[in-house]
This record gives structure tokens, C-alpha cells and sequence, in this order.
């Protein structure tokens, strides 16, 4: 288990050294001077030099590099080009709202998507099953902020009932209330690509454990429907729906970047476009690089939560 | 192009299912991705027919005529700078399938290379190989997509690519996969016998037997790349914003949908939808006629 772990951590730290190294260059050899995108105008060639000298912009890159990453390390991203600051307090502010958007659609997924699978994989080939499959099909190859459009169109234009954008009202007092009225949409928008796999993976998982001989045999000792469903069957075919989650969450992650700008949710997924715009290099770089260390934790912690529900699967290759 | 014939998976039985469901079902799944593949067919030509279809010119502004409701003058209505929507969808069409098309090509060759390399060879080729795989899949890659390309300067190519360096990851662990379990089968065992050159075996033993999980897989990767390039220029880092492509017209549909202007956001995004359903049907088609 422990050299598993280690392993497993091992190679998801080179990865991002070779993810900070790839960023980096290309980072730096991309047109634009940030120096003049920031200061513009207002400086003149000279000052202009001065402050490329301050930041260390005209060393060599490999030195440029080494210094980054040295400093990243002891968590110094450097500073936000945009306004000065510290660019990890620049991020990490931003953090608390993508992981609650995320999680809330991570939630939102495996409710849905479970459920819907269920339901589908128990009446094979009837009306509802059909229909589940194609909405979920349809839902697999809709752009989602574009259905996120919608929505909006339909439930704060129109209705008036949701709120568009932001994490909470600008105005006002902010209640709980508030804050989940506002995280409905986003939220819902961001699972419905993956409620549609969970959709597919559970119908199909289900599928083939109701056909077992074990299924068979827990019916016809008399067990409850629901009990054979929850207790037999389910917690058979939840295991490679477990293995999905790791997948899922570099992909809600992912696609929080488009939601979060549509929604204008103030998270990691919108700064990361603000910063793209402004050729913000210390912001870009450590949101790139942390991003990444949170999603590769989180695969690692759903790989260990597949290992403990499932007692087949081990990790060091002794018996328990 | 020969109409694909489709045939039905053996299926594992769920319930005792008369011959005639069966065949029913057959039907139409056959029925199905045979119908999608008719719809991508249309969607096609409409994109070769632009010049001859389009009632307007893409950047023809009316300003007379702005965010004004579909109607007679306008089928599909107008954006919010008077350009007629059907015609820009029509020339949109050429951009978005084009970038589709040209990133999955680059995507499969790519990933097709690297997973017989990989699974045939093995030993520490393969280590590094499937180790950056498996690490690049488990990145947050449209991040790594959105910071990348904002340092580009806009152009169609260069969102090709980078579409391309994206998808052709899981291309490349499946063929891996086949390749590995082709590589101990008696004909690979017997062109080594007689002394055939390792690049001879890739190409000439190992390939053909891996196009067919190869075609799947790039049919489906189709749609995904649609996705992307509307995503990344939803976004405004794809396709340049003075082309239109379906992307493009969803960003101008955000500040309309606000004002009530359904149609902006409207029929750009049910273009992609049904563009990327048909494709994954006929993916999906495809998949159960040839990995059966």
C-alpha cells in the first residue's frame, strides 16, 4: 500500500514538473511583452526596460525556470502581473469557489446519474429506458454552456426565478438562500455531461449484474425488490463507477473553466481565462501547476476508495 | 463513400428476448446510425454548398436590420450587428468541421503511432510512453488548453493542433491495447519467423488490424472535438473571432440571450447538438459493427 502510494505520488510530482516546464516555455516564448501589456503606454522605453531588469524577464529561461520553481516550492508564485499582489493569494482565494462548485456538481452527477442508470437498467428496453438513453445520449453531445444559455434565457430572463451570475447577490443581505439560488444553474450545468456518462456506466454495469446467478438466487430466497436492487446489485455495479469519479474530476474541473466564465463564478476557472487574456505569467503558471496537484490528489484519493470497496483489489500484492 | 452496413453486437441476453425484438432491435440500431449517418451526409454538403446556399454573405451587416426575429427576410433572424444567423451558420459549418476534421486526423495518426510503437515494442519504450499517456489524461487539460492558446496568436491552425495534441490520448491506450494482445498471436509470431523487420510488422500486421477500433475512435473523437473548438471559441481563444464559426456565434449569443434574443444563442448551439449527436450515433454504430 505504502509503495503504491508512493509511487503513485511519485509520478504524479514528475508530471507536473514536466507540465510546469512545457507551460513555462511556452509560456515565455509566446509574443507579448507583460511588462508593456501592463504598463502600456504610460512608460517609456526606458522604464519599460526597468521594470523587464526588476522582474527578471531578460535572464535566460532555464534561469528564469530554476528561480520560478524554487520559489514555488516554498509557495511563492511570485507576483500577480495585473495588480501586485502575491499570485498564490491571487489563487488561492479563488479556490474555495471552484471546489464548491465542483463538488456540488460532482454531487449533482452521481445522484442523477446513478439514480437514472438504475431506473434504466431495471425495465431494460422499455419506454422509460429509451427515453433516459436518448436524453442522455443528447446530453453527451450538447455543448453545455451553450444548454447553460438556455437556461439562463429561460430561468432568470424570462421566469425571473435564478439568478444568472455570480456566487451571491451583489446587493442585499446574503443568506443561504442566497448562495444556493445561485449555485443551482452553475451547478447543474456543470454535471449534466457527466450525469449523462454515469447514466451510460451504471445502465450498463447494472445490466449485466441483475443477469447473475447471485441476483437470482437473493429473489428467490424472498428478498425484498429493493433490497436485492441497493444491497446485492448496486453495490456490485457502483465499483467501476467509483473508478469514474477519478475521472470525473479532472474533467469537472475542466469544464469549470467555461461555466465559471459564463456564469461569472469568481473561481479558478475563470481566473485562469483573465489571466490567459492578460499574459499574467506567475498567476497563469501557479493556477496551472496547483490545479493539476489538486486533480492528480484527488484521482489518487478515488483510486484508494476503489481499492476499499472493493476487497479484490490490492495494492501491494499481499493479502490483507 | 459505401454506405457502412451495421451489424447488430451479439448481445448478453438480459431477459428472455424473443427473435423478433431482436431482430427489431437490430433494425433499428442499424436504422439509427445509418439516419445519423444521412443527417452528417446533408450537414456536409450544406457546408461545401455555402457560397450557393447562403441567402447573404456571412459578413454582410444590415444595420438597418439588427437582433431582428427570424422571419421572412431572415429565416433564422439577424445577430445583434444585422449579420443574417442561417447564412453565418452555413459558412460556420466550413470552419467548425473543418477544425474537427483536421484535428482528429492529426489526433489519429498521432495516437495511432504511439500506441503500436508502444504496445509492440514494449520494455521501457512502452514505460514512458504509457506513463505520459495515463499522466496527460489525468491533467485538467482544458487549463492547460485555455493558457496555451491565449499565447498564440489567433488562427484556425493553431486550434487544430491544439485540439489535436489533446484527443489523442485515449486513441493511443486502446491501440496500445489491441496491439498487445495481437502481438503474441501466431501471425506476428510467424512474420518475425521469417524475418520480417520490425517497422514491416507495424505497419503491414499490426495496422491493419487495428483500424477498425482506429475508425471508432476517431468517429467519436469527431464530436468531442466539435465540443472543444466551440467551447475554446465560446471562450474567445479559438477560431478568430472575425471568422464565423459555431463558436463564435454563441459568444455573441450570451450578451443576447441576456436582452431576450433567443434566436442568437439559439440555433448556433442546436447545430453543434445535432452535428455531434449524429456523429456519436454513427460512432456508436460503428463501434457495434466492428468491434462486435
Amino acid at each position: 500500500m505504502t509503495t503504491y502510494l508512493i509511487g503513485r505520488l511519485g509520478q504524479g510530482i514528475f508530471v507536473l514538473l514536466v507540465v510546469s516546464i512545457l507551460a513555462f516555455v511556452l509560456l515565455h516564448l509566446a509574443p507579448g511583452d507583460p511588462a508593456a501589456l501592463l504598463y502600456g503606454p504610460d512608460l517609456s522605453a526606458e522604464e519599460l526596460r526597468a521594470v523587464r531588469t526588476a522582474w527578471g524577464l531578460d535572464d535566460p529561461l532555464p534561469v528564469q525556470y530554476v528561480r520560478w520553481l524554487s520559489r514555488f516550492l516554498q509557495l511563492d508564485f511570485g507576483r500577480s502581473f495585473a495588480d501586485g499582489r502575491p499570485a498564490r493569494d491571487v489563487i488561492l482565494e479563488r479556490l474555495p469557489a471552484t471546489l464548491y462548485l465542483t463538488l456540488s456538481a460532482l454531487g449533482l452527477a452521481l445522484v442523477f446519474g446513478v439514480t437514472a442508470g438504475i431506473v434504466s437498467a431495471l425495465r431494460p428496453l422499455s419506454w422509460l429506458d429509451y427515453t433516459i438513453t436518448t436524453v442522455s445520449t443528447v446530453l453527451y453531445s450538447a455543448p453545455n454552456f451553450w444548454l447553460g444559455l438556455l437556461l439562463v434565457l429561460v430561468f432568470s430572463v424570462w421566469l425571473g426565478w435564478l439568478p444568472s451570475a455570480g456566487m451571491q447577490s451583489v446587493r442585499g443581505p446574503t443568506s443561504p438562500g442566497d448562495r444556493f439560488a445561485h449555485l443551482i444553474l452553475p451547478a447543474f450545468v456543470l454535471s449534466l455531461r457527466e450525469v449523462a456518462s454515469l447514466t451510460r456506466y451504471t445502465r450498463a454495469g447494472m445490466v449485466e449484474v441483475l443477469s447473475q446467478d447471485y441476483i437470482r438466487l437473493a429473489r428467490a430466497k424472498g428478498l425484498p425488490e429493493y433490497r436485492v436492487i441497493v444491497d446485492h446489485a448496486f453495490r456490485n455495479a457502483a465499483l467501476p463507477v467509483i473508478t469514474l469519479v477519478g475521472l470525473f474530476i479532472p474533467r469537472l474541473v475542466g469544464g469549470s473553466v467555461v461555466v465559471e466564465t459564463l456564469f461569472s463564478w469568481p473561481g479558478m476557472g475563470r481566473l485562469v481565462v483573465e489571466a490567459a487574456f492578460a499574459r499574467n505569467y506567475p498567476v497563469l503558471m501557479g493556477e496551472v501547476v496547483l490545479v493539476g496537484a489538486v486533480v492528480i490528489l484527488g484521482s489518487l484519493l478515488a483510486d484508494l476508495a476503489y481499492g476499499l470497496a472493493d476487497p479484490r483489489i490490492r495494492y501491494d500484492g499481499r493479502r490483507r | 463513400m459505401r454506405a457502412p452496413t451495421f451489424r447488430s453486437a451479439p448481445r448478453t441476453t438480459l431477459k428472455a428476448e424473443g427473435d423478433w425484438t431482436r431482430t427489431a432491435r437490430a433494425f433499428v440500431r442499424h436504422r439509427t446510425a445509418f439516419l445519423a449517418g444521412f443527417v452528417l451526409g446533408v450537414i456536409i454538403l450544406l457546408a461545401l454548398g455555402a457560397p450557393l446556399l447562403a441567402p447573404y454573405p456571412p459578413d454582410y451587416i444590415d444595420l438597418g436590420a439588427r437582433a431582428r426575429s427570424p422571419g421572412p427576410d431572415h429565416l433564422l433572424g439577424t445577430d445583434r450587428l444585422g449579420r443574417d444567423i442561417a447564412s453565418r451558420l452555413l459558412y460556420g459549418a466550413r470552419v467548425s468541421l473543418f477544425v474537427a476534421g483536421t484535428a482528429i486526423l492529426l489526433a489519429t495518426v498521432l495516437g495511432t503511432v504511439v500506441g503500436l510503437v508502444a504496445g509492440y515494442l514494449g520494455g521501457w519504450v512502452d514505460v514512458v510512453l504509457s506513463r505520459t499517456v495515463d499522466a496527460l489524461l489525468s491533467m485538467p487539460t482544458f487549463f492547460i488548453l485555455v493558457a496555451v492558446q491565449s499565447l498564440l496568436p489567433p488562427s484556425v491552425w493553431n486550434v487544430v493542433g491544439i485540439i489535436g495534441l489533446t484527443v489523442w490520448l485515449g486513441l493511443a491506450r486502446i491501440v496500445r491495447g489491441q496491439v498487445l494482445s495481437l502481438r503474441e498471436r501466431e501471425f506476428i509470431l510467424a512474420a518475425r519467423a521469417v524475418g520480417a523487420s520490425t517497422g514491416r510488422i507495424i505497419v503491414r500486421h499490426l495496422l491493419p488490424n487495428v483500424a477498425g477500433p482506429v475508425i471508432v475512435f476517431a468517429t467519436l473523437g469527431v464530436a468531442d472535438a466539435i465540443l472543444i473548438e466551440a467551447a475554446l471559441s465560446f471562450l474567445g481563444l479559438g477560431v478568430p473571432p472575425f471568422e464565423a464559426s459555431w463558436g463564435n456565434m454563441l459568444t455573441d449569443g450570451q450578451v443576447a440571450a441576456l436582452s431576450g434574443a433567443w434566436w442568437i444563442p439559439l440555433f448556433p448551439g442546436l447545430v453543434i447538438l445535432i452535428t455531434a449527436l449524429a456523429v456519436n450515433l454513427v460512432g456508436d454504430g460503428l463501434q457495434q459493427a466492428v468491434l462486435r
